[in-house]
């Protein structure tokens, strides 16, 4: 069979349109799809490496913030004492009664510290806490006639010298130390008692940003070392000798009570 | 006649021919043609087919350059040093969060303001012997002997002059009895005739504290507590609170305001929002916690 010139270019034509077709869709397309597909890949992956190059950079901002952190948490720490010392308070507050001239404590009492937490969103305690101890004094002041043992063998010590010790207790750290409440109570015997009680704070962190100066005032233990030697039970020649009581029942003993024993003044 | 015939005919081959070899002339020129433009065609769909694997080639390149400098140690220290950071700063965060707090409710309990009895000192009349007085969360009571039942009214007076008190109350004021007491007459000559009690209430103030949290279901601080002491009936005025940027410098905008456990209501949130104000008046204790959340134009990382 002849074909003619027209069906041999329409046979030639066709043959290239399928050649075009053949090579767009098994080559050409599948190259520009994996193309494409890459260059999403590198795209994306461009993406998490710029973020992760952020996260890299930001490390320098996160440890400054850190560091400013820790400055501040540092700054707050030191605004209490580490510590309750219940006795080194005790001694260094009776010292600022005793300085003013009240140097006869009729009691003194400090209770169990008292714990202040904050509550964390979830709802359990935070390992952070303020404790605070109250410290009770009630001092007794003088009549400036009845000899107290003073250089001048009386003196009268009364509200000056109880106020000049508050005065003195409010600027020793007036964040730290509060002086909660104070009284003064009339006797009609020409002197007075006084009361004062004060608060004092301490942060109770489990981990410091700051170490802890065993030197710092109310941590210090600041009295002259103490000789020892007590003893448990009073002895009997400790016993006032009018106290003595010869009916008392003594289950230890053999025979009639004597005070012999006793150096000093007889028992009845 | 067929001769005529034979010429007829032997013409007919001839224009035949002639038609059959123009033909095939123009046949072969369309195929050259045709060939061109195929190999045409082949040479620019190698070309681009050439093109296109360089360029995968290039960019498979570029994916592994990426992927190992992204798997590299240092980027892996660094990763896992960020990770530290974040969770150290949220840990400091709270617990600067918790020492402020603290430390403001230590600063907000009541205590004894010794320039109150040095006021009461200096007004003291010149008949008044104080007897006793206790001086504790916010009030003093002061109870003494005087000659006269105005003395302790112009004690009062000059304390209310001082402003020093919000308010100076009489207890009482006592003409003393003095016949069970078996004085002498002199002693009772010189004894002061009357007593009185009287109590003061010193300047009220209240704690104003201001939180920021992330807004979540566990809210996370953002920043320190605020706190201050405010004298009741003062204004307290929340303002340029619409934003805030954490140390880190992720930003935050705000989305939610409660005061005393109670949400502000939407029209005065949506003011604070646009950078509006809102004044409270001191009258109790005023905790304001802000609610914040991360911006979309977040310039920290997220």
């Amino acid at each position: 069979m002849k074909l003619s010139g027209r069906e041999m270019i329409m046979i030639l034509g066709l043959l290239l349109i399928v050649l075009v077709a053949g090579y767009w869709f098994l080559i050409f397309s599948p190259a520009m799809n994996q193309l494409n597909t890459n260059n999403t890949n590198l795209k994306n992956l461009r993406t998490t490496y710029d973020s992760n190059q952020a996260i890299i950079n930001s490390n320098v901002v996160l440890d400054a913030t850190r560091t400013d952190l820790k400055k501040n948490i540092a700054a707050e720490e030191v605004r209490l004492l580490p510590e309750l010392k219940s006795e080194v308070i005790s001694a260094n507050l009776s010292k600022v009664f005793a300085d003013a001239g009240l140097t006869t404590i009729t009691e003194l009492s400090c209770a169990s510290p008292v714990l202040e937490q904050v509550m964390l969103p979830n709802g359990t305690p935070s390992e952070n806490s303020v404790q605070w101890v109250m410290v009770d004094f009630k001092l007794s002041g003088t009549d400036g006639s009845t000899p107290d043992g003073s250089a001048a063998g009386a003196t009268k010590v009364g509200y000056e010298q109880f106020m000049t010790a508050i005065h003195t207790i409010e600027a020793i750290s007036p964040e730290t130390i509060h002086v909660a409440s104070i009284s003064m109570e009339e006797t009609d015997q020409g002197f007075q008692y006084f009361s004062a009680s004060i608060q004092v704070f301490a942060f109770n962190v489990p981990v410091r940003e700051t170490p802890i100066d065993p030197s710092q005032s109310y941590i210090q233990w600041e009295r002259d070392p103490v000789t020892v030697g007590g003893i448990f039970g009073i002895p009997m020649n400790n016993v006032p000798a009018s106290k003595l009581d010869p009916g008392f029942f003594r289950p230890f003993a053999t025979g009639p009570v004597t005070f012999a024993a006793i150096s000093g003044p007889t028992g009845p | 006649m067929l001769n005529t015939k034979k010429m007829e005919l032997s013409k007919k081959d001839m224009n035949f021919f002639s038609e059959f070899s123009s033909s095939s002339g123009q046949v072969s020129s369309y195929m050259s043609l045709i060939l061109i433009v195929f190999i045409s065609l082949l040479i620019l769909g190698s070309a681009l087919y050439l093109v296109l694997i360089l360029q995968s080639a290039a960019v498979r390149s570029d994916i592994n350059k990426v992927t190992n400098e992204m798997s590299n140690q240092n980027f892996t220290d660094a990763a896992a040093k960020y990770n530290q950071n974040t969770a150290d700063i949220n840990s400091l965060n709270q617990k600067y969060f918790d020492m402020t707090s603290l430390f403001a409710r230590v600063s907000n309990m009541s205590k004894v303001d010794s320039q109150y009895m040095d006021t009461i000192q200096k007004n003291l009349p010149v008949d008044v012997v104080i007897t006793d007085f206790k001086y504790e969360k916010g009030a003093i009571e002061i109870k003494g002997l005087c000659d006269s039942s105005y003395s302790p009214l112009d004690f009062i007076e000059r304390l209310d002059s001082s402003k020093m008190f919000t308010n100076v109350d009489i207890s009482d004021i006592t003409k003393i009895d003095i016949t069970g007491m078996d004085l002498l007459p002199a002693e009772a000559a010189a004894m002061k005739p009357y007593s009185f009690t009287l109590v003061g209430s010193l300047e009220s103030s209240y704690p104003v504290t201001l939180t920021r949290f992330v807004d979540a279901a566990q809210p996370v601080p953002l920043s320190a507590l605020d706190s201050q002491n405010l004298a009741v009936g003062s204004s307290y005025t929340l303002t340029g609170i619409s934003s805030y940027t954490a140390s880190d410098g992720s930003a935050y905008t705000l989305s939610n305001v409660i005061i005393n456990q109670i949400s502000l209501d939407a029209t005065k949130l949506a003011a604070l929002q646009q950078g509006g104000s809102y004044d409270i008046r001191v009258t109790s204790s005023i905790e304001i916690k802000l609610l914040y959340k991360l911006s979309a134009s977040n310039g920290g990382v997220q």
